[in-house]
């Protein structure tokens, strides 16, 4: 055991940068991927509960998408898209959507009955409602969707590496392939509190933008 | 003010909701929908502000038929309570008020003044209230919000919909003498849906009951204590406040035939009725039957010895009542002018009767 922590601290000291380089690197995919996942996700959320017929089919495709295994998703994007960062970005935006979609479309129909009917009587416009109604009170249930997608871009993203995204899956499959524990921890570990830190900080920034009226 | 022409509802599933409605709610007061559960009441009250759209017939206020108006803009000029209340818990108290003003684009200055009137109104205290959440106050406390909510644009018309259901019977009481007082002081156009009679009884100007779609009877809360159309009605009202209403009689089992006389006889043939009848008075009534005045025997003596003198030289007028009052108000009035008889006049000014103190006394007594 100890020799497993002097090693890491060989590892830490000797690898630092490859250590930041990839961290950076899987922040950039992340945030890139959510970034669309959330981008496409919350309209479509939207556009579902205004159009409910279409929700039960299309919630299903993304569901499909997220039983794909990550490893086979990826491989899926080289013969489409090639190798690099952009099909990394593409697939882990794919696996970042369901959560999103799911969340965006369950927390606006759940939203009080009462409210909306009170919002409509009141002769607000349906954008209004949108706006100043629906997303408001479904915010908390959507950023729960965003950080169950962020934990799973994170950990999804370390196999980014294998086709040639870079990031913390460079450690890790480098530290495999010449069977290092200390470099798999290298790249593990910090993906670890890479996903901790999302969560951390959307949750935090979730607990910012609730209204006091809503917090529980 | 609102009127409902030939309206029917028929909801998708074919279900007929409202059946050939024709209904006129008027300016100033406040109405009250009243029915078993599922008869319409909360279809009927959306149909108003659009909320519904009927399948049939029209719907017009202030003579303009409302489906030809934007239906954001119908709404924003007409206040809405519903049973659930409905505030929006995200925004504070201030900014759940100033929501319609808002929306109307006043300015600040304007609608925060308001806001503090409202909450005033209602007995909130605006410094402590206006920057809470819903999720701070009470049951009672938030209906209120509720309805101050509907006030505050100042619209023409109010609905509510069951709002004070949802609330202990204290703060419902509470908040039915603060909605007559508020009715005194605005003067709103209200329509009113509840299930609860001694609710109704209490706050309406006039009770609509109706019973699978239809209008059974419209009519003043005291009037359908006294005449309920049929035993739905009397069911409906139940035994227990149809007795509790008879213990005044109404006005029509007080009335006595009146001895009358026309405004051009002689004093002579006055004097000649009077003593006929064993009268001290006699109601004056022209052709038509329309109600003068009343000629009294010592009238007639001091003015006697002239002949050119006829009744209509003699007679004075006295207070005379409307025969949809109710007798409370009579008796308050002879006891307070010390009349010893009321003439009753219909509608149109004719005579109908009077009441002396001795018919209230037999009818009271008995
Ligand atoms: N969207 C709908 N589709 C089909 N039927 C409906 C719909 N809304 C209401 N109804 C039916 O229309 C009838 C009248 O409904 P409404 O809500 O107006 O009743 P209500 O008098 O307000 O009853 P309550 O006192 O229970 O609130 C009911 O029988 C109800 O089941
Ligand atoms: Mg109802």
């Amino acid at each position: 055991m100890e020799k497993i922590i002097a090693s890491i601290k060989d590892i830490l000291v000797a690898r630092w940068p490859q250590i930041l380089d990839g961290t950076l690197g899987h922040i950039q995919l992340t945030l890139i991927a959510l970034f669309f996942a959330v981008l496409i996700a919350v309209p479509l959320g939207i556009f579902l509960t205004r159009h409910r017929k279409f929700a039960d089919p299309i919630i299903g495709v993304t569901s499909v998408f997220q039983t794909i295994p990550s490893l086979a998703l990826l491989g899926f994007m080289i013969p489409i898209l090639g190798i690099g960062k952009v099909p990394a970005v593409v697939a882990l935006t794919i696996y970042g959507l369901l959560p999103i979609l799911r969340n965006t479309y369950t927390g606006i129909i759940g939203v009080d009955k009462g409210v909306i009917e009170a919002g409509v009587g009141m002769g607000m416009t349906s954008r209004q409602i949108l706006f100043m109604i629906e997303i408001p009170m479904a915010l908390s249930v959507i950023m729960a969707g965003v950080r169950t997608a962020s934990v799973l871009i994170v950990g999804v993203g370390t196999l980014a590496s294998l086709i040639g995204a870079g990031g913390l899956g460079d450690l890790i499959f480098r530290g495999i392939a010449t069977a290092t524990t200390s470099l798999i921890l290298a790249g593990a570990v910090p993906a670890a509190i890479l996903a901790l830190t999302f969560d951390y900080v959307l949750k935090s920034i979730e607990f910012k933008v609730t209204p006091r009226g809503l917090k529980k | 003010m609102i009127r409902f022409e030939n309206v029917s509802k028929v909801y998708e599933d074919g279900f007929k909701a409202i059946d050939n409605m024709n209904l006129h709610i008027k300016k100033g007061e406040l109405l009250v929908l009243i029915g078993p559960s599922g008869c319409g009441k909360t279809t009927t009250m959306k149909m108003i502000n659009r909320l519904i759209e009927p399948t049939e017939g029209k719907i017009f206020i202030d003579n303009k038929e409302i489906s030809k108006i934007n239906p954001v803009e119908l709404r924003r000029n007409i206040g809405y309570v519903i049973q659930q209340i409905g505030l929006l818990p995200h925004m504070t108290i201030g900014e759940n008020v100033a929501l319609v003003p808002k929306l109307k684009k006043w300015d600040e200055k304007k609608y925060m003044k308001r806001v503090k009137e409202l909450l005033d109104l209602v007995g909130l205290e605006p410094n402590i209230y206006i920057n809470r959440y819903p999720a701070e106050l009470s049951g009672g406390q938030q209906q209120r919000v509720g309805v101050i909510r509907a006030l505050a644009a100042d619209p023409p018309i109010i609905l509510m919909d069951e709002p004070f259901s949802a609330l202990d019977p204290i703060s419902r009481e509470q908040l039915q003498d603060e909605l007559v007082r508020l009715q005194e002081e605005i003067n709103k156009t209200i329509v009113f849906v509840t299930h609860d009679m001694d609710e109704a009884l209490k706050i309406a100007d006039r009770i609509c009951i109706m019973k699978e779609g239809k209008i059974v009877q419209l009519d003043k809360p005291e009037k359908i204590l006294q005449n309920p159309a049929n035993d739905f009605v009397k069911n409906f009202i139940g035994e227990e406040r149809l007795e509790r209403s008879n213990v005044l009689p109404s006005i029509n089992d007080v009335l006595v035939e009146p001895m009358t006389i026309e405004p051009n006889q002689t004093l002579k043939n006055a004097v000649g009725k009077m003593r006929k009848y064993n009268m001290d008075n006699l109601i004056v009534v022209d052709m038509n039957g329309n109600y003068l005045g009343v000629v009294n025997i010592w009238d007639i003596e001091e003015k006697f010895q002239d002949n050119k003198l006829l009744v209509k030289d003699v007679m004075k007028p006295i207070p005379s009542v409307n025969e949809n009052q109710n007798l409370n108000e009579v008796i308050t009035l002879m006891r307070k002018e010390n009349l010893s008889n009321v003439p009753v006049i219909k509608d149109k000014g004719q005579l109908k009767g009077i009441i002396t103190h001795a018919s209230v006394v037999e009818k009271i007594v008995c």
